[in-house]
């Protein structure tokens, strides 16, 4: 059995859902049953899974929300550098 | 659509900006929160991407490739954002000096539990926006640290040398924008009155 300290390791240096399944079951099992870091582990856990929820659907999240596009004035630049850079390869 | 069922990646470069801008500066203004920074890493990736364009293998639709690119602009973003003004205080990010921390590596016992339940509601898209929202709110140090750690899923190794940290102030940095995160969800998760 893996003990609070190796948990509290395992999920600062990795996403739990990208444990082995044979480290992941004994992170759970743990979590579930540990009075001490309990309750501490299975929040980052359950905020690990969210944020890795997240970064699913974030690309359709970005189309619904609208908002927050590319000003102009930056387009235009990026395309003038662009054309640039294609000019001078070209050239 | 070629043989191969797909659809012919778009390689002319001059036409990425109309096709994928609005999308990856979304992207890294999510990560960089501050909108020229934004607008040069997409910059900078868009003529990295046509620099590199020899070593596109066509695996990934262009689009992801360039989101790839952009990852790292990121990365070296931070990095010399950090360079430039490192972090303040940074004492404040060292764990505390208690039994136990040194037991079980957490820094507190029993945090407040969650007001609603997380697996149930991270499955959903409303709460997704919400989720999208508190993340915006987070900042400084501790939304840098989360974006590598949780949105790029950058090793802590390679975290604690692009931040000049050491893994103790990570842990304790993920802790708070963590607890952030949790506050605000409740908060406006609550307030949205979803029953």
């Amino acid at each position: 059995m893996i003990g609070c300290k190796h948990v509290s390791k395992a999920l600062r240096d990795s996403n739990w859902e990208d444990l082995s399944p044979m480290k992941k079951f004994m992170v759970r099992m743990h979590v579930m049953l540990c009075a001490v870091c309990g309750r501490f582990n299975g929040q980052i856990m359950a905020m690990q899974s969210g944020t890795r929820r997240f970064t699913e659907q974030e690309d359709e999240l970005h189309e619904q929300n609208g908002g927050c596009c590319l000003p102009s004035p930056g387009a235009d630049s990026m395309k003038e550098a662009l054309r640039a850079a294609k000019n001078s390869t070209d050239g | 659509m070629s043989a191969m069922g797909r659809d012919q990646p778009n390689l002319d470069p001059e036409k990425w900006v109309d096709a994928y801008g609005d999308y990856l500066y979304k992207y890294a203004l999510l990560r960089l929160k501050d909108p020229m920074a934004a607008q040069d890493a997409v910059q900078e990736t868009l003529l990295a991407g046509f620099k590199g364009l020899d070593r596109f293998d066509g695996r990934v639709d262009i689009k992801f490739w360039l989101r790839g690119i952009l990852r790292n602009k990121i990365v070296d973003y931070i990095r010399k954002a950090v360079r430039e003004r490192p972090i303040e205080n940074i004492e404040e990010y060292e764990p505390p000096d208690s039994v136990l921390y040194a037991y079980s590596g957490i820094t507190q016992m029993r945090p407040k539990k969650w007001q609603f339940d997380p697996e149930e509601v991270f499955k959903r898209k409303e709460f997704m926006e919400i989720f999208h929202g508190c993340l915006s709110n987070l900042k400084g140090p501790m939304q840098q640290a989360f974006t590598l750690k949780e949105l790029e899923g950058i090793s802590t190794k390679e975290i604690c040398e692009v931040m000049d940290i050491t893994p103790n102030n990570l842990w304790v940095m993920l802790h708070r924008a963590r607890n952030q995160l949790k506050d605000c969800l409740e908060k406006k998760w609550i307030n949205t009155d979803p029953l």
